[in-house]
């Protein structure tokens, strides 16, 4: 009786730590109502400097705070929401001599893996790698991306409407535009061929 | 014994007036608008901050503001106005 009575609590623990452990595993969406998910962009030629943002994002992240490794999901940011300072700036930027956006009106970064994982106080910094896809060219990339995560703080961001946990993505890296097909190796005193692209994104997983 | 009177043809006041009215308005302008000192802007960035999730994002604000390449524009066209105003001679009477 007493084995029975052992087994049946190791069996009960073991699926209490499962539900656990699955428990963390939470899939975040990144659709911001908000208009606060961004990815800058800084080209920094001799003869000109040019910046902007983009808050066009959404995506979906899946995020296993216990184990970071295991992350996947996509994110996808709308060309057309790309915004510079200058109106006429930004209409060659979109047209079809540069990024072309009504023929490529999405810019996806798929993860496949992720290394070189540190834990940091309330995340976690690693290198990402993935499929960068734009103007219909895709290139695998490895970026830093630093994983934030915030339990229980989706509650106090949409005035109590949700509760759940939040996962902010930040990362800095450079492409390069004729890698992509981008006018290469043209204006390039005007249009700098590297291009600084910093995204800043949160993603929410309401409470079931 | 009487001096010659020296008479100023108009254009070459026209001109002149002209020179200094481009580079003053121009230049109060591209002061009044934030003596920006890049190319002009359709929009103006406010940088924020959201609270929660700390992230640093920019909104826009629909605002002219004038670039270095208006103000050259204006100097060169100041210059030539006032260049020109020497080809309109003095006339002795």
């Amino acid at each position: 009786m007493q084995t029975v009575k052992t087994l049946f609590l190791a069996y009960a623990s073991l699926c209490a730590g499962s539900l656990l452990l699955q428990a963390e595993v939470k899939t975040y969406d990144f659709e911001d109502p908000k208009g606060v998910n961004n990815v800058s962009f800084l080209l920094d030629a001799p003869l000109e400097s040019i910046s902007g943002n983009a808050k066009g994002v959404s995506g979906i992240v899946t995020f296993d705070s216990t184990n970071p490794k295991a992350v996947s999901g996509n994110i996808t940011i709308q060309t057309a929401s790309l915004t510079a300072t200058n109106n006429k700036l930004q209409e060659h930027m979109l047209g079809k001599g540069w990024l072309d956006a009504s023929s490529h009106p999405t810019i996806t970064f798929v993860a496949k893996s992720v290394s070189k994982v540190e834990e940091l106080k309330d995340g976690f910094k690693a290198q990402l790698t993935g499929d960068f896809t734009l103007k219909g060219v895709t290139k695998e990339l490895t970026v830093p991306v630093t994983f934030t995560h915030l339990p229980d703080m989706l509650g106090k961001r949409s005035n109590g409407a949700m509760e759940g946990d939040l996962l902010v993505l930040r990362s800095t890296f450079t492409i390069h535009r004729s890698d992509y097909g981008i006018k290469p190796g043209q204006n390039s005193d005007k249009v700098a061929e590297e291009v600084e692209l910093r995204l800043a994104i949160a993603g929410a997983a309401p409470d079931a | 014994m009487d001096l010659p009177r020296i008479k100023s043809s108009p254009f070459r006041l026209i001109l002149r007036i002209l020179a200094l009215v481009l580079i003053l308005t121009s230049t109060v302008f591209w002061i009044a608008t934030g003596s920006h000192t890049g190319f002009s802007k359709d929009r103006v960035e406010i940088p924020q901050v959201d609270p929660i999730t700390q992230i640093e994002y920019v909104d826009y604000e629909e605002r002219f503001v004038l670039g270095v390449e208006y103000l050259a524009l204006a100097y060169g066209l100041g210059v030539t106005s006032f260049g020109l105003s020497f080809a309109y001679r003095r006339k002795a009477k």
